[in-house]
Parts: C-alpha cells; structure tokens; sequence
C-alpha cells in the first residue's frame, strides 16, 4: 500500500484534534457548579448586609485591612497573568515555562500565606467565625475561597513536577489552567463584596 | 387528548395565578426597603449567571469548531509546504 507525505498509508483516517479534551470538559463543570456555589454565598452576604441594623460593618467589630489585603489581591492577579505567559511560552515550547510556572505558583503561596496571617492578627483582634455576622460571613466567604487557592496551588506543583520531569501535555496543563483562572477571577468579587 | 392538554393548560394558569410572596422568605415581606431591594438584586443575579455561563459557553464552542473545520484535514509537514514550487507556502 503506497504511503502519503507523512509516511502513513492511504486510506488511514487523520486524527482531528478534538473539539475539547474530556479534562478540561470535566474541569469546566466543576468550574460552573463552584460559579453556582460562589454566587449563592456571595447573595447571601448580600442580603444578610442589607438586613444589618445599625451599618455595614456592625460597630463595634474589628475593621477588615482593605489596603494590606489589596496588596494580596494583585499577588493573585500577577499570579494569573504569570499562569497565562507560562501557557503562551509552553505552546511554544520556549524554555522560560517552567520560570513562568514557578512565578505563578510562588504567587498563589504568597496569596496564602499572607492570608493566613491576616486571619491570626483578626482572630487576636476578636473576629472569630461566631462572633457575629460580619465574622460569620467573612470566614465562609474568604475561607472557602482559600480552600480552592489551596487546591489550586497542589494543582499548580503537581504540574510543576510534571513539566520538570517532561511529562506535561497540554491536556493536563489546561485543566489545571481552568481552575486556575476561576480562583483567580472570583477573588477580586469577593474583595469588592466583603472587604469595600 | 384535547382535553387533557387543555387540563394541563387550565392547571398552569392556575398555579401561576395562584403564586404569591413566600412568607417563609425572611427578605420578601422585609420592611427595610434596601433589604428588598438587595432580594430583588440577587435573585437577577443568580438568573442571570447561570445563562451567562451556558451562552457563553455555547458562543466558544461554536468558534472551536468553526476554528477545527477551517483547519486542514491532513497535517502536512512545513518543509514539503516550502518544497512544493508553485504551490509552495512563501509565494
């Protein structure tokens, strides 16, 4: 049988690159179910704001740090644009990737670890989960986004590990890019919502 | 079956007729006008994100595969594009 340019027999079908990878389906449901979850949250702090007596924030409750946490904000953002060169310089296969990658994900920890000490110089100050509403509301907001950050930086190093092992494809990198983005994308909201 | 679909209609009409605030509802009979408003305010929002989410998503699937149709069926290497002469990929 007569081969074509590419060294394959006729009559074999090309292999189409598929519309989207089952990962990146599979993350993109989860993504729209956590969008659902996070909205849900996000009205009920909205609604219960609206319900408070006396002003948002109730007196005589510690005052959340708008400007250090602003700060953390853009930590996270650099951290999302880091992701996305790393993508770029990846499809290219450029070797600055796994630089971009670490950037990224030594972003996302700064992220972490400085909220982790915000939430211990607010706990010493007297803001703790039963404390009242604005204590209530602001560590299931903030603290079930720091759950995903979590989860999204174990994503981030095990990907890492993959790329330096020259194991990485891009069916695995662009799931984890997806969830990425998501917690990436909802914090700004989060930080307009409860911290301005 | 005439009758039943005009059963079924007769019962919708009724069951929307029928709707009213939920009293269970602690912000829809809220005296405070900034609570009501907030109701209204979120339940637009949790309307409107989930539609949002599937047109969207619908809109960048169609562009993929318009973008994979456009593609050409057998990849072909560069250098055979470059090699072609008069059809070569440069002219």
């Amino acid at each position: 049988m007569p081969d074509d340019a590419l060294g394959r027999p006729f009559g074999v079908p090309a292999r189409r690159e598929p519309v989207l990878p089952n990962g990146v389906l599979g993350m993109l449901i989860f993504v729209a179910t956590e969008v659902m979850f996070f909205s849900g949250l996000i009205s009920a702090f909205v609604i219960g704001k609206s319900n408070a007596l006396g002003g948002w924030p109730p007196p005589g409750q510690p005052r959340l740090p708008v400007e250090e946490t602003a700060l953390n904000t853009v930590a996270l953002l650099a951290s999302g644009v880091a992701l996305y060169f790393a993508n770029r310089a990846f499809k290219n296969g450029a070797p600055n990737t796994k630089r971009l990658l670490l950037l990224s994900i030594a972003l996302g920890g700064f992220f972490v670890v400085f909220q982790g000490a915000e939430w211990v110089a607010l706990i010493g100050e007297g803001l703790t989960l039963t404390s009242g509403q604005l204590g209530g509301f602001f560590y299931l907001l903030v603290g079930t986004h720091a759950v995903h950050v979590a989860a999204g930086f174990i994503i981030l190093v095990y990907t890492y590990r993959k790329l330096s092992h020259d194991d990485l494809d891009r069916f695995t990198f662009w799931p984890a890019q997806v969830f990425w983005y998501f917690v990436v994308g909802v914090w700004p909201i989060l930080y307009w919502q409860v911290y301005l | 079956m005439r009758l039943a679909r005009a059963s079924a209609a007769a019962s919708a009409i009724a069951v929307a007729w029928a709707a009213d605030l939920a009293y269970a509802c602690p912000s829809c009979a809220s005296p405070l006008e900034e609570n009501r408003q907030a109701f209204v305010d979120t339940t637009v929002f949790l309307t409107v994100v989930p539609l949002m989410m599937m047109g969207g998503f619908i809109w960048w699937l169609r562009r993929r595969i318009r973008a994979i149709d456009g593609a050409p069926e057998i990849a072909v290497q560069e250098n055979l594009l470059r090699d072609a002469g008069p059809f070569s990929k440069d002219r």
